[in-house]
């Protein structure tokens, strides 16, 4: 199955609404806002515990636990440097699609 | 959940007969023959220390931490086996054989002259320096001509045995569903949420690990010879994550900006639900072992 880019934008729209929540008190200079090109790392500070917690804030708003996002934080062995908001949604589009 | 109950300390775990056994073949792979004069950095609670001892009760070894509470831990342990402490560097230099000097002070200044020491060990603490090159260089220059630097670690790339990444990634967002879980007791109990400070855990996942690659390159490049690097699987069990998830120090890092106590509170929740939940009782995890010659 194929995801259309219906999908796509619609898990691209949640995907900034869980970041959007989760830094919504820290102050951030964030000129345009969260969008697709948005880092977590560089852009949004995020610490290690700042991606589990958006993980686990994303799998709330997909309504699906156990989603597998060490294939996303690790790539041969070793930790990304850095993520995209579109690799995210990238990486929700195949999965939500496999399931 | 009570934070009351969790032991943040390092030394139970290292007590641990896992983490005894996971260690121990290394040390046992050492060729102690020409060895007099021991070198154990980040020498923690002594477990290195202590598996040389069991080997070689003869050994001069001096043991450094940069946490004093580590060598308070240390001296005591090795005071309750008998074994002369001396006090400072110039009197374990001049003393004899089956001797400890522990020692509170960084690993990048040894307190040693140029190639007085037969052997450098360093149990899973490497990853930890900032500046890898310097510290090579510096272990390279304490170490006699033919001196042996051993080291391993558990946290370098392609620790993860293939497969298992699951484990630690369920763990950690169990540990945050476990933090949830207190916040809303606190609620209910008219508390205010557990406070965390930002900004004082670095940028995710940058962790400085290196590779076996890495590690060989780094280490011919500070001049050793006969670089033997392998990796060898130990079982991580769930009563071992717990202890180790308590740890302060891990709690800091895996969880940075909440109060340790309640951080371990949380990962070792999050570890034992992480296991129920995949139905298993340990996991396999890659320890990084390398040896080295001073030419």
């Amino acid at each position: 199955m194929t995801t259309t880019f219906e999908d796509s934008a619609a898990i691209e729209n949640k995907v900034i609404t869980v970041a959007n929540e989760m830094v919504a008190d820290w102050g951030l200079d964030l000129p345009g806002g969260i969008t697709r090109e948005t880092k977590l790392m560089e852009d949004l500070n995020f610490e290690s515990i700042d991606v589990v917690q958006f993980a686990v804030g994303i799998e709330r708003a997909f309504d699906r636990k156990g989603l597998p996002f060490e294939k996303l934080f690790l790539k041969d062995g070793a930790y990304v440097d850095d993520l995209t908001i579109s690799e995210v949604t990238l990486f929700l589009s195949n999965e939500l699609t496999a399931a | 959940m009570h934070t009351r109950d969790v032991d943040t300390s390092y030394e139970s775990y290292t007590d641990d007969e896992g983490y005894i056994s996971a260690n121990r073949p290394l040390i046992e792979s050492i060729d102690l023959g020409k060895t007099r004069v021991v070198a154990d950095l980040a020498c923690g609670a002594g477990l290195f220390s202590d598996l040389l001892l069991a080997r070689k009760p003869d050994l001069k070894i001096c043991g450094i931490d940069l946490d004093p509470e580590q060598i308070d831990i240390s001296t005591r342990k090795f005071g309750r086996q008998g074994i002369s402490l001396l006090p400072d560097v110039d009197a374990w230099r001049a003393s004899g054989a089956g001797c400890m000097l522990l020692w509170t002070g960084s690993a990048d200044e040894l307190p040693f002259v140029d190639g007085e020491i037969d052997l450098v060990v360093m149990g899973n603490a490497i990853h930890l320096m900032p500046d890898k090159d310097r510290f090579l260089l510096e272990v390279a220059r304490v170490l006699r001509p033919g001196g042996t630097f051993v080291f391993n670690s558990v946290f370098f790339n392609g620790t993860f045995v293939p497969g298992t990444e699951v484990v630690y990634s369920e763990w950690m967002k169990e540990a945050v569903l476990a933090l949830e879980v207190i916040n809303k007791e606190r609620a209910q109990a008219g508390e205010p949420p557990v406070a965390r400070q930002r900004k004082t855990g670095g940028r995710a996942f940058a962790k400085g690990w290196l590779s076996e690659d890495e590690w060989r390159a780094i280490a011919e490049k500070a001049g050793f010879i006969n670089v033997r690097i392998g990796t060898r699987a130990e079982p991580i069990t769930s009563a071992s994550l717990r202890l180790i998830a308590g740890y302060s120090g891990l709690a800091s890092v895996l969880m940075s900006g909440y109060p340790p106590e309640i951080a371990g509170v949380c990962l070792q929740e999050g570890a034992e639900r992480a296991f129920n939940r995949l139905g298993i009782s340990e996991v396999p995890r890659l320890w990084l072992e390398v040896n080295a010659v001073r030419p």
